[in-house]
């Protein structure tokens, strides 16, 4: 080991650094005052691996060592040590002197007890104790006050002052002032203190929490950085002083340049931490911890400003605010979860005067020009809406609504803020707001957004009017085809299109949107799931539970967030597939079997296409189902009146499909259609005869649950649709809307089946399927007179189909019940409150 | 200094954790190549050079030319942006 030190002695820097790097040494600069320690390392690590079964012996060398080390420095020690006695002999020549001009100067004797020892003489500290009722405290901590409390140590006297409230102590020269001193009772008190102090408690209801200390505050940090969210959320909860300090500011996590929670997350990239931390203190309970006296309009403006200083403060080094930092890092969620907040100064500007936006991504290796810059810079334009509005019971035509947005004052829409912090507005549109208590509300039906202004505009204006392009015909026919939700189908096709995150009003979900998510499918499961049970509770009973018509109350969805699926460029999509491969075996194996039932062997939907040979699939007793309820249905009559306009919108409609997407057959509609007739007209006779409604449903259930029994094995099979036991308008509507959209069978096997259901139908079956609020009515067979306050002539009159006007009767009997019941106009603000 | 470069805002605007040695303004690349392998591979210990200097300017200035054979320019900078850190965060 010596041999080794003093080898290693003689090398230069360069070779001991050599060395240490073959060695695998940590390595520091190696200068006069670190090679020492370096040297030893590396001796050290030399020896061990020299003689590995000695490694554990080398105590004794290392304090041998340690000896010669010490040796060698003991002179450098011994230099050093010079100089710290002759500090401490200046100092306290210093102290000395200024201790004696004390002495002069001021005859209070005070600042004596200062240099008690250095004077060498006694000091006397005196204690003189309250009267009356403080003093019984006195007895009872032991102290008797008619003794004299005289110490002649200084710390004595302290604990005796701090034993009692009120007590006072002076440091006298001889005993007797002391004494003296100590038995004479000090005037009581000044009583405004103690009630300063009782004011204090009484308004503050002080609560227990200790002021975190620097060490803890690191650990907070250290936790933020880590994004362990389980220690934060635990200690913040347990103290929330470690989030607010004593005057209601951030606390300061990192000393020199004052950083806040919020800082310290963004500056990490954890967009999870920065809603945490947001949301604790939004919580009302985390304040009511800090402040539990507080009244509610003191604690909202406590919170508010609270959350403001988080958001809004900028730090010491440059002053720039959390969204600074994730600006120029390029932090793009943390910059969303930011800028979801409204109470957000995007205008800050730093040291630099630079906003937030101006040094977008500046640090980010990507560069202020990648795409996460320019992700990053719309999530900072003020973010707009396009709003659709429908009046409640669609008597009046739906009106595509400006843009809108929450940070724009100057708009004709006022501004409010949700108290959980998102946008929320009241937007009259034009023309719908007025003081007739008869005249319909209008309620905002689906909203686009967020998005930039300019997207916003032409968002709109595409919605409103679409552009002359081959799609025109389509998109127009939709939209005056389908009155309950053409406009609807249009603004949905063109968020997923631009990407744009979409929310529509779905009552029988009681919740605001997009069913092409995640989010929005998952419901619709849960949905199917749940109304499943309740039709097997209600056993074939066929009593289905009719929704009430204006559900659109409470759970908001409260997600702001809303990741759009990106819809398959294909627009017509599976569904449409499995309908065109359905027409396809219908044309080729006609093949009528005696047997009523359906068999359809279909294993999967992907095996459609290869399995059909193997089919036997009755076409014409499906067809003859269908015609069974077009005859049955009680609205035929009405479909008959409008079923050429119809058929001429959707020839037209598959032709512009076709056209669009180059993916359909074009001649498949004609032939589709004459087989279609040619059926008609074949079994129109037979179905004259009473051949029951409930057979034929029966049947058709089996066929379209056997055709999906990949879905669920077992089990009794039973058609099921979104509102009672028909298929409805509802379900062509969610149809639509889940165009395009992958559903894993899995994970949503409800939908999948129901979505076979629905496939099963041909188009123009659904397209007579009546709208829901329509078969509401016929059920309950009430107001079985007309209004004069509805009159349908007049409220039908700008309805583009006769086919529709049942739906407008019944929600005139809405509106008549409304009437009638004297409710109030709900308020617009209540229902744009649920959107966000 | 009336106008300075990004990256001494850059550096002086937040603590230094452990950023690396080529973090300081004045110090490239190359400089910071040379530091490392003499072992001042990260900020901080460079730093720690500069206050067992005692903070000395032309001292601090004419270790790191010698470690690194930087100009004037070069330490200048450096020194400016270790001395104005100091001053906020010290």
């Amino acid at each position: 080991m010596e041999a080794i030190l003093e080898d290693l002695h003689k090398l230069s820097i360069a070779e001991l650094r050599q060395k240490m790097k073959e060695e695998g040494q940590p390595m520091g600069p190696i200068t006069s005052t670190t090679r020492l320690l370096f040297e030893k390392r590396l001796a050290q690590a030399l020896y061990s691996k020299n003689n590995p079964e000695h490694s554990g012996e080398d105590v004794p060398d290392s304090s041998q060592d340690a000896g010669s080390v010490s040796s060698s420095e003991s002179t450098v020690t011994n230099s050093t040590n010079v100089t710290p006695s002759s500090q401490t002999a200046v100092s306290s020549g210093i102290s000395n002197g200024s201790s004696s001009s004390n002495d002069r100067g001021g005859e209070d004797g005070s600042q004596a007890q200062v240099e008690e020892e250095v004077e060498g003489e006694t000091t006397y500290y005196a204690v003189s104790l309250p009267p009356s009722d403080i003093s019984l405290a006195a007895h009872a901590n032991g102290l008797d006050p008619d003794q004299p409390h005289v110490y002649t140590k200084r710390s004595e006297a302290l604990t005796t002052l701090k034993k009692i409230k009120g007590a006072r102590f002076k440091a006298f020269k001889n005993r007797k002032d002391a004494t003296d001193f100590s038995l004479q009772k000090t005037p009581p008190v000044p009583v405004v203190k103690p009630e300063a102090d009782a004011e204090a408690t009484k308004g503050e209801r002080a609560n227990n929490f200790k002021a975190p200390k620097v060490p803890e505050l690191n650990r907070l940090r250290k936790s933020i950085e880590q994004g362990d969210k389980l220690t934060f959320t635990e200690t913040v909860w347990t103290n929330p002083r470690f989030l607010i300090s004593s005057g209601d500011t951030p606390v300061i996590l990192q000393e020199g340049s004052r950083w806040s929670a919020l800082h310290v997350a963004a500056k990490a990239n954890l967009p999870n931490m920065c809603d945490l931390v947001l949301d604790i203190l939004q919580d009302r309970e985390f304040l009511q911890l800090m402040y539990p006296g507080d009244d509610p309009a003191t604690e909202a403006r406590r919170q508010k400003f609270l959350v403001d200083l988080y958001l809004n403060t900028p730090d010491k080094g440059n002053c720039e605010t959390p969204l600074h930092f994730a600006c120029k890092f390029g932090h793009v969620d943390v910059v969303r979860a930011l800028v979801a907040h409204p109470s957000l100064d995007k205008t800050i500007k730093n040291r630099y005067d630079q906003t937030a936006r101006d040094i977008i991504c500046s640090r980010c290796p990507d560069g202020p020009d990648s795409k996460r810059a320019q992700q990053i810079r719309k999530l900072l334009e003020e973010s707009y809406f396009v709003p659709l509005f429908r009046a409640e019971d669609n008597c009046l035509q739906p009106l595509v609504g400006e843009p809108w947005s929450p940070d724009q004052s100057g708009s004709p829409v006022r501004p409010l803020r949700h108290s959980q912090g998102s946008p929320v507005a009241v937007t009259p549109p034009r023309g719908a707001v007025s003081a007739n208590p008869a005249s319909p509300t209008m309620r905002v039906a689906a909203v686009a957004g967020p998005m930039s202004p300019a997207e916003a505009a032409r968002f709109h204006q595409k919605w409103k009017t679409p552009p002359h392009s081959p799609d025109y015909l389509h998109v127009h026919n939709i939209r005056r085809g389908d009155n309950d939700r053409g406009l609807e189908r249009i603004g949905r096709d063109l968020a997923h299109d631009l990407h744009i995150p979409w929310k529509e009003k779905w009552d029988f979900l009681k919740t605001n949107l997009d069913l092409a998510t995640d989010e929005g499918l998952s419901k619709l499961e849960e949905y199917f799931a749940t109304r499943n049970k309740c039709s097997e509770y209600e056993n074939s009973k066929s009593v289905p539970k009719p929704s009430p018509p204006d559900i659109c109350t409470a759970t908001p969805c409260r997600e702001s967030k809303v990741n759009v699926t990106p819809p398959e460029c294909n627009s017509i999509s599976m569904a449409a597939y499995y309908l065109q491969d359905d027409e396809s075996d219908e044309d080729t194996l006609f093949t009528p079997t005696s047997d009523t039932k359906v068999t359809v062997d279909k294993s999967s939907p992907r095996e459609i296409a290869g399995a059909d040979t193997e089919e036997e699939l009755d076409v014409a007793d499906r067809d003859a189902i269908i015609m069974d309820k077009i005859k049955t249905n009680p609205f035929s009559p009405l479909l008959k009146d409008s079923s050429s306009s119809d058929i001429d919108s959707y020839l037209s409609w598959r032709e512009s499909l076709g056209e669009a997407t180059d993916a359909t057959n074009t001649d498949e509609p004609d032939v589709n259609l004459s087989t279609f007739f040619a059926k008609l007209a074949l079994r129109s006779p037979k179905q004259g005869s009473p051949s029951s409604e409930k057979g034929s449903t029966k049947i058709k259930g089996a066929s379209s649950i056997d055709m999906c029994t990949p879905c669920r094995k077992g089990g009794p099979p039973k058609p099921f649709f979104i509102d009672g036991d028909r298929p409805t308008k509802l379900d062509l509507d969610v149809f639509h809307a889940l165009q395009g959209v992958a559903i894993p069978t899995e994970k949503y096997p409800n939908i999948v089946r129901w979505r076979c259901v629905i496939t099963s139908y041909t188009e123009q079956a659904r397209q007579s399927w009546p709208s829901p609020a329509g078969l509401h009515r016929q059920r309950r067979h009430t107001f079985s007179t007309r209004s004069p306050l509805a009159a349908p002539s007049i409220m039908t009159g700008s309805q583009p189909r006769q086919g529709h006007r049942d739906t407008a009767d019944s929600d005139n009997d809405d509106l008549k019940q409304e009437l009638f019941r004297g409710e109030p106009e709900p308020k617009l603000t209540d229902i744009i409150y649920q959107w966000m | 200094m009336s106008s300075t470069s990004q990256k001494h805002r850059d550096f002086v605007g937040e603590p230094m954790g452990d950023k690396p040695v080529t973090a300081l303004a004045g110090i490239g690349s190359t400089l910071g190549g040379r530091l490392s392998e003499k072992g001042y591979d990260k900020a901080y210990v460079v730093l720690g050079q500069y206050l067992l200097l005692k903070k000395d300017g032309d001292m601090f200035r004419d270790w790191l030319n010698e470690t690194c054979n930087a100009n004037s320019k070069q330490t200048l900078e450096c020194y400016d942006c270790l001395a104005q850190w100091c001053e906020a965060f010290l």
